[in-house]
């Protein structure tokens, strides 16, 4: 039986947070992982998918970046047998609005319960992340780890607590409470407040916290937390369940819908090249160099008091680094590879955004030193960033999936050494 | 060699702007252990091509006590042999920790270059834009390059650029044990150094165990009461010369140490700064750091004022020039003669023992007698001493001091580590083929 | 139960950072550690101790303590945000907590005794 084949956008918009999925489906054991930036979006490439996550970020942004073309091929994907899991600015995205462009998006009726016209008279924390919404904004009752506790709908026989963190997602209330499958229980010792706790408790206890909605074939899910986070191993467990559960009894639609479309995982394959050799080394040690180069001034960033809005959300120096070692901690294992798969032009991008995003990390630890306005080239950084990790994890997974090399889930117990 | 290594030993071809990797086979460390064990195979493999050997000892970097140090083995423009000098500071580990275990350099660039290692990677860089300037413009304007602060340095300035028989390896901006002309060498190849960052992984054998032995050692190490005592003018007082702590006490900033060494041998003098000032100094070079108290003690010996004595040393740093032989041999009495005298240094400066080690460590025990008599029991026993802590990564000042470091239990912290079935007889041929 | 650090006994030899780091990371590194021995200002010779515990990061500097509450900007006056996770990659002080033998590995191993339990 094949891997469920995932497509992950990483395209504008987006935060790190894409990158705990990585991390989950890798340790899961899906290994058919595909990485989207918002043109794939636009020109249908998610047809053939069985899933779709967006993550975390800048809703706004996202579905400034995404257009109406991509929400109305998210719908379709949906539609026809698809599974959307969208966690945090991804949970928001397909609910109802009126706002632009949010508006090209209303896919699911379900409504937001952290919204300020909630509560008025009271004080509510506004905040930099906190994002116009119509004529209201939304607001954050709290961060760091929450408690959920599943609810009848998704076993009528138990329900299971876990904890996982809430970083400016949503608390759900849909039209049909059966699509409720995770309501927020509580608090956590972990839990910061940025409201009071009676108005966090209205906002959030026994609202929505996961919910699914089923769109024709297919359905949504929506994370109000990061379930992804890789410190929480039972909300982990959730989705691969949620995704093996609907990918499951999708499969046999899967095969047809290949077979209707010409469509198979060895032809994708056949369009990929194989390098090897001087040539596969060459590019190893060029990506090695340039992460490295990149690391070490992020290190020098780490404990400088910066930080960047962009858009809606704000961005450390630590964010750099989460992306950078996303990709380090895989270098090792992608080095004993004898042969490397990739599309035609994957190693000029790598190399080439690998080598920009030195230079420019390299700019900004100067205008920071230099107390100059560092905003623009944190922009081109965060962008060259996802250009890279997008065309690293294609050449990671399509050369450790390949089956020409060593296996991936050998590979990925053995320590990196020189992380 | 899986243990307490990199597993990688790099060849740098200057002739043919060329780098190889080779692999550090545990055979050689089963025969050589480490550190200038190794490094003075490598030399003898490459002799041919006129070799630098930078090294690192089998314990570097690691919690065994004063695991500090690296070393540069070469053939010194002083004494025309092979010598060995160690590095210490942070700089010893970094080597270790950018993912090298062992560095060959050899033959000679036609355009100046210094090389870039980090993370498991080496790169021949055009120094054109550092070539002219001093170790401490050099080492700013390469940290600034790469954007890192911490990126440790071994660099010469315009002595080694001009060939001086004195010039030095500094390390970062300071002065260096490298009282064997290293710094000419660097010079003859077009090389202005060698900058370093890593952040890599050791891993160990027996990690539990090994932790476990260092704490014990760590604990019996901090029984000596020496221990209370900071910086270099208690040294200097340890060792006889009773004014000197005085002397520097009114620009004494504060003492600082190698990497997990227990004493603080380095002194940071304030010489345009408030020696008292706690805050961050708004000024860019408030002092200059000192590791070597000879060349301290011999600009006060030639009657230089304590800031004086400072400043030649800052500019000698600055210059790239071994502090003590201008002080020894340029016969200046005055600031402003000893700096203008850097170009023309000359003469010999008298290197103990064998010639192998470098005088910048005192030649006998520092604090602590370790039951020793005569002078000959106590050269013999010193160049032990240097040898073994530059085989196994120790601080090689701190070795004179602290019996509770021995042979005995570095092998069982290297087998430990390794896995290895390290031995004395072992050490003792290692020793052997080292002191000749 | 906290740690303290002296700045001013501190001699900047990096043992916390290293013994810390090994605590996390069953080998010899850096990068995982939870305090830090600064040393970005080293021609000014001015340096200390940084400790990320689980809410605040403690900057141990010669002149006296810091306590930053984590997640607050660096404007003071502003208030805890949603979206800040700084120090992302480093987990918070659990005073080695699985290391029973030892205590915090920080307190037993430095050779200065400038980091000690309150």
């Amino acid at each position: 039986m094949n891997d469920p084949k995932i497509g992950i956008y990483a395209g504008s918009g987006t935060s790190h947070s894409w990158l705990w999925f990585v991390d989950l489906f890798e340790k899961a054991g899906f290994h058919d992982l595909v990485f989207l930036d918002e043109f794939l979006v636009q020109n249908n490439e998610i047809k053939d998918l069985d899933v779709l996550v967006v993550s975390g970020g800048d809703t706004f942004a996202v579905a400034h970046s995404l257009g109406r073309q991509g929400g109305r091929n998210i719908k379709s994907f949906v539609e026809q047998g698809g599974v959307y899991i969208g966690s945090c600015a991804g949970a928001y995205l397909p609910m109802k609005s009126s706002q632009k462009p949010l508006d090209q998006f209303n896919f699911v009726d379900v409504k937001i319960t952290n919204l300020s016209k909630l509560f008025p008279g009271a004080e509510i924390q506004t905040c930099k992340s906190c994002a116009a919404y119509g004529y209201d904004f939304v607001f954050h009752p709290v961060r760091e780890a929450v408690s959920l506790k599943t609810t009848s709908f998704f076993d009528k026989d138990k329900s299971i607590e876990f904890s996982a963190p809430l970083y400016g997602g949503p608390g759900m209330k849909a039209k049909d409470p059966s699509w409720v499958l995770a309501v927020y229980e509580g608090f956590t010792p972990k839990t910061t407040f940025l409201t009071s706790l009676k108005i966090a408790q209205k906002t959030l206890v026994s609202n929505g916290a996961v919910i699914k909605v089923p769109l024709k074939q297919g359905c949504f899910y929506l994370l109000g937390p990061h379930l992804e986070h890789p410190k929480f191993k039972q909300a982990n467990q959730f989705i691969i369940d949620a995704v093996n559960r609907e990918t499951g009894t999708a499969r046999d639609d899967v095969d047809s819908k290949n077979k209707k479309t010409g469509f198979s995982p060895q032809d994708l394959k056949d369009r990929k090249e194989q390098v090897s050799g001087k040539k596969a080394k060459e590019l190893l040690l060029s990506i090695r160099r340039e992460l490295s180069n990149s690391r070490i001034v992020t290190g020098s960033l780490e404990f400088l008091p910066v930080q960047w809005l962009i858009g809606q959300k704000v961005y450390e120096p630590q964010k750099v680094r989460v992306y950078l070692e996303s990709m380090w901690k895989r270098l090792r294992a992608l080095e004993k590879n004898k042969v490397l798969i990739l599309e035609p032009g994957l190693s000029d991008r790598i190399t080439t955004a690998a080598g920009q995003i030195t230079i420019e990390l390299r700019r900004i630890k100067q205008q920071i030193d230099g107390n100059l306005d560092s905003l623009k080239t944190a922009v081109i950084i965060f962008d060259l960033l996802h250009i890279l990790s997008i065309s690293f994890f294609d050449l990671y997974f399509a050369t450790m999936s390949s089956g020409l090399n060593h296996s991936l889930k050998r590979l990925n117990h053995k320590r990196n050494k020189f992380r | 060699m899986e243990y307490l290594s990199t597993d990688k030993i790099l060849v740098i071809d200057l002739n043919a702007a060329q780098v190889e990797e080779e692999e550090l086979l545990e055979s050689l460390v089963e025969e050589k252990i480490g550190g200038i064990g190794i490094a003075k195979y490598l030399y003898e493999k490459y002799e041919n091509d006129d070799p630098i050997v930078i090294g690192t000892g089998l314990l570097t970097g690691t919690t065994y006590p004063a695991s500090a140090a690296g070393g540069i083995t070469a053939k010194s423009p002083v004494t025309g042999s092979v010598c060995h000098c160690p590095v210490i500071y942070k700089l010893g580990v970094e080597i270790k920790y950018s993912g090298f275990d062992y560095i060959v350099v050899k033959g000679r660039s036609d355009s100046p270059v210094y090389l870039w290692i980090h993370d498991g990677v080496a790169d021949i860089s055009d120094a054109s834009d550092v070539w002219g300037k001093d170790v401490w413009e050099s080492t700013d304007e390469l940290r600034k390059f790469v954007g890192d602060d911490l990126l440790q340095t071994m660099l010469i300035g315009p002595a080694g650029e001009n060939g001086s028989d004195y010039a030095q390896v500094c390390y970062n901006h300071w002065s260096s044990p490298d009282r064997f002309g290293f710094g000419k060498l660097f010079g003859a190849k077009n090389l202005k150094g060698l900058a370093f960052r890593g952040m890599g992984l050791i891993e160990v054998a027996e990690p539990e165990d090994y932790v476990e032995r260092s704490l014990e050692i760590l604990k019996q190490v901090k029984e000596n009461s020496f221990l209370e005592k900071k910086g270099l003018g208690q040294i200097l007082t340890a060792l006889g010369e009773e004014g000197v702590s005085d002397w520097i006490d009114p620009v004494t900033h504060r003492h600082s140490a190698d990497y997990f060494t227990p004493y603080a041998s380095n002194t940071a003098l304030f010489l345009d700064e408030d020696p008292g000032l706690l805050e961050e100094s708004k000024k860019e070079e408030p002092g200059v750091l000192v590791s070597d108290i000879y060349a301290l003690l011999g600009f006060k010996n030639v009657g230089l004022s304590v800031k004086d004595a400072g400043h030649a040393l800052k500019a000698c740093a600055k210059y790239g020039i071994d502090p003590f032989a201008v002080a020894q041999l340029s016969g200046k009495t005055t600031l402003e003669e000893i700096k203008d005298s850097f170009d023309s240094i000359n003469g010999e400066i008298t290197i103990p023992g064998s010639g192998l080690f470098t005088p910048w460590c005192p030649t006998g025990p520092i604090f602590n007698d370790f039951n020793l008599s005569g002078k000959d029991e106590i050269m013999a026993w010193w160049e032990r001493r240097q040898a073994v802590s530059m085989i196994f990564g120790i601080q090689p000042m701190f070795s004179l001091m602290c019996p509770e470091l021995t042979e005995e239990n570095m092998l069982e912290l290297a087998s430990l580590g390794t896995d290895l079935e390290l031995t004395q007889e072992i050490l003792d041929a290692v020793i052997d083929d080292i002191l000749g | 139960m906290g740690i303290k650090i002296n700045a001013l006994k501190c001699t900047n030899c990096m043992a916390c950072e290293m013994v810390c780091s090994y605590h996390r990371d069953d080998g010899f590194a850096f990068l995982s550690a939870c305090i830090v021995a600064y040393r970005a200002r080293e021609k000014k010779d001015y340096f200390g101790v940084l400790l990320k515990e689980e809410d605040v990061l403690i900057v141990a500097r010669p002149e006296g303590l810091e306590i930053n509450k984590i997640g607050e900007e660096a404007d003071p006056d502003k208030e805890a945000d949603a979206s800040a996770k700084p120090m992302l990659l480093r987990e918070g002080c659990d005073f080695c907590e699985d290391m029973d033998d030892y205590g915090p590995m920080c307190v037993a191993f430095c050779p200065v005794d400038a980091i000690t339990l309150d």
